[in-house]
């Protein structure tokens, strides 16, 4: 070997035997060390206690062949510390030499512990979003499912309300024509009484399911416009009365303006709102009165709606708002819509609603409701205001496929000096109007087959110039708006208020001018 | 002095819970923190078959999903192998039969036995019942947790014992 060679392979060991830092064991049987080469503290074997590393020696021989030479890189000899170690069987003894594989094994622990954390953090992170996805999938058909039924039910108490007010104004106006006729029998009266309670309570209970129907109720805007106070406070008074009479309570609606203008309120709403009440207190009240007041100073409503009735005992206090919360009534039968409707309704025209009670005693509800800004396109055909009609005749055509207010109606009218032909084919009433054009018609919206607007329509496209009022059940801006843009003079909501509408009809009789 | 001596190696993908297994069996210790194993960690514990003790010498490898050239070096000269699955991840089951399948090529026929793992996490658990059925027929399987010790020792056991059974 040159010198050179010499030189170069003697640099090279100093340079292994820096980074290998190798320690040579000579053993006896694998069980005593006899001599020591090298750092052995390097590795943590101090004090010449070398039992751990032979015992682990001992451990990889096991399986193999003690015989010949063996190598294990990467050993773990504990604390994460790693080494190379090689077997060496020799005779008499044999030798271990260990060899530092840290700087290998410290970077490949490094890498390794990396990417096998983000490994698993994605393995967990791809099941997240499967079950993510999974849940997303659940609840959206839940989703789909609920909106189904939720539009399944809104459907059928749309239609059960709106199918309630026929009926109703069957029942309503035919007790009303019955009443001058049984007026001398007390026990025929009690029992109209009570079917023009009930009825009375039947339309509040519709109209309340209706507004829980409507799908746009708590988006819908208000329909503010002003109205008189006065107006409103005779229907609740007209259609509160027959309730009242019939428990023998003293009903009392009086209203009161400072202002010199009219107020501007949703007065569709608000009706709602006092008709809930008063009949609540009307149903909850055994004996003594009933008083309503209403007070307008320009500015803000306030409605007070006073009972003697049962009372509100404490506990309930906090739920009465709650919908289809029947604790209150103690016994008394009711849907309990009404006062979550009521609160809802006042809420949307940003007021409130109190009230204090005491078993026993009574309970007086208040509502505070500030004035309303005008709405624009507000429809001005209403069932309160008096239409402008005037009729040239007192002939009147009725058009309506329901046989029982058909009938209620033809009856009613003739009572009170009209002239009543009742009609279901439009194409009979075209030509029926066209040779003998009546001073009014009164147009059910819902023929069936037909729609009453369309007979109106095409009543009007034939030169018909005479009045024309137009009845349904959809009580809504929509249907009347449609109304109005059909030809139609005034539009009536179902279930009619008979009485009310009677007294109207006559002073429109052409004789009455 | 042990009258025998056995060589039995873990094998299986990353994260499974071989070290956990060996750390429950040989100290009966447990430890949340993940650290990954690199090259072989050896340790050695005896136990007793049928009166006779035997001392189980268990390899602990580093975990991949197939048999690398560094593995291979060391389950030469085994007797035995633990095959271990993380019972909350489908995909260690099929590296760990790959695995099995790697292994058969440098062993002779040696006792195997199959541990499904993390069984306190059996609400989260990916490896179906009717998979563990069928690798039943074919491989004592356990289900496993190195978190509470449930079913650990019974693996150990039945494998020193087909150990044993195998001399």
């Amino acid at each position: 070997m040159s010198k050179r060679a010499e030189l170069a392979q003697t640099a090279l060991m100093r340079f292994l035997t820096e980074r290998a830092k190798p320690v040579i064991l000579t053993v006896y049987r694998q069980r005593q060390v006899i001599e020591v080469e090298g750092d052995p503290a390097v590795y943590g074997f101090r004090n010449g206690d070398f039992s751990a590393v032979l015992e682990l020696v001992r451990n990889l021989l096991v399986g193999g062949d003690a015989s010949r030479p063996s190598v294990w890189p990467l050993v773990d000899i504990g604390n994460r510390r790693h080494t190379g170690i090689l077997w060496v069987p020799d005779t008499p003894n044999d030798f271990i030499i260990i060899t530092d594989a840290e700087l290998c094994g410290e970077e490949l622990s490094e890498r390794q512990q990396a990417a096998n954390e983000l490994a698993l953090v994605n393995i967990e992170k791809s099941k997240t979003i499967r079950e993510l996805k999974l849940v997303r999938d659940e609840l959206q058909a839940k989703t789909t499912a609920l909106t189904e039924t939720h539009r399944f039910q809104r459907r059928l108490v749309d239609t059960l309300s709106h199918d309630l007010r026929t009926p109703l104004t069957s029942i309503s106006g035919y007790a009303a024509l019955l009443e001058p006729h049984l007026a001398e029998n007390p026990v025929t009266m009690r029992a109209l009484n009570a079917i023009q309670r009930n009825a009375t309570y039947l339309k509040t209970l519709a109209e309340n399911l209706l507004h829980l129907a409507a799908a746009d109720n708590n988006n819908a805007p208000l329909q503010s416009h002003p109205f008189a106070l006065d107006q409103l406070a005779d229907d609740i008074e007209s259609i509160m009365r027959p309730m009242a009479d019939s428990k023998r309570l003293r009903l009392s609606v009086d209203w009161q303006s400072t202002a010199q203008k009219m107020p501007v309120f949703d007065d569709l709403r608000l009706r709602q709102i006092l008709l809930n009440l008063v009949s609540n207190a009307v149903r909850y009240t055994r004996e003594g009165r009933v008083d309503v007041e209403l007070m307008y100073d320009g500015e803000q409503l306030i409605a007070r709606v006073t009972d003697t009735g049962i009372g509100i005992a404490p506990e309930f206090h906090d739920s009465i708002f709650e919908p289809l919360n029947r604790g209150a009534q103690q016994g008394c039968e009711g849907a309990g819509l009404g006062l979550s409707i009521v609160r809802q309704l006042v809420e949307k025209m940003g007021g409130k609603i109190t009230f204090q009670s005491a078993v026993g005693i009574g309970t007086r509800f208040q509502v505070l409701v500030p004035e309303q800004t005008p709405s624009e396109n507000v429809p001005p055909v209403t069932d309160r205001a008096e239409p402008p009609l005037r009729i040239r005749s007192e002939r009147v055509v009725i058009v309506d496929d329901d046989p029982d207010v058909a009938e209620m109606l033809v009856w009613s009218l003739h009572e009170v000096g009209f002239v009543p032909r009742l009609m279901h084919d439009p194409d009979a009433v075209y030509q029926h109007v066209a040779e003998q054009p009546p001073g009014l018609m009164i147009i059910d919206v819902d023929l069936g087959m037909r729609s009453g607007l369309a007979v109106t329509q095409e009543l009007r496209l034939r030169g018909y110039t005479g009045s024309i009022i137009v009845f349904s059940g959809a009580n809504n801006t929509n249907t009347r708006q449609a109304a109005k843009a059909a030809g139609a003079d005034a539009f009536l909501a179902k279930p009619l208020d008979m009485p009310k509408f009677l007294s109207w009809m006559k002073r429109l009789l052409p004789s009455s001018d | 002095m042990s009258e025998l001596a056995r060589k039995i190696c873990l094998m299986g993908d990353f994260g499974v819970g071989k070290s956990s297994l060996v750390a429950r069996f040989v100290r009966n210790t447990f430890s949340e923190k993940y650290l990954t194993t690199v090259g072989v960690k050896v340790d050695s514990k005896e136990v007793t078959v049928d009166r006779r003790n035997v001392k189980l010498v268990v390899w602990d490898l580093a975990g991949k999903a197939e048999l690398d050239s560094l593995n291979k070096s060391y389950i030469r000269g085994a007797h035995g192998l633990m095959l271990v699955v993380d019972g909350t991840r489908e995909a260690s089951l099929r590296a760990a039969l790959y695995l099995w399948m790697q292994s058969q090529k440098q062993l002779a026929q040696v006792p195997v036995v199959m541990l499904i793992n993390k069984l306190d996490l059996i609400d989260k658990w990916e490896v179906s019942s009717a998979d563990i059925v069928r690798l039943s027929e074919s491989v004592p399987t356990f289900r496993t947790s190195a978190l509470s010790g449930e079913g650990v020792e019974a693996a150990f056991a039945a494998l020193a014992k087909r150990l044993v059974e195998s001399v």
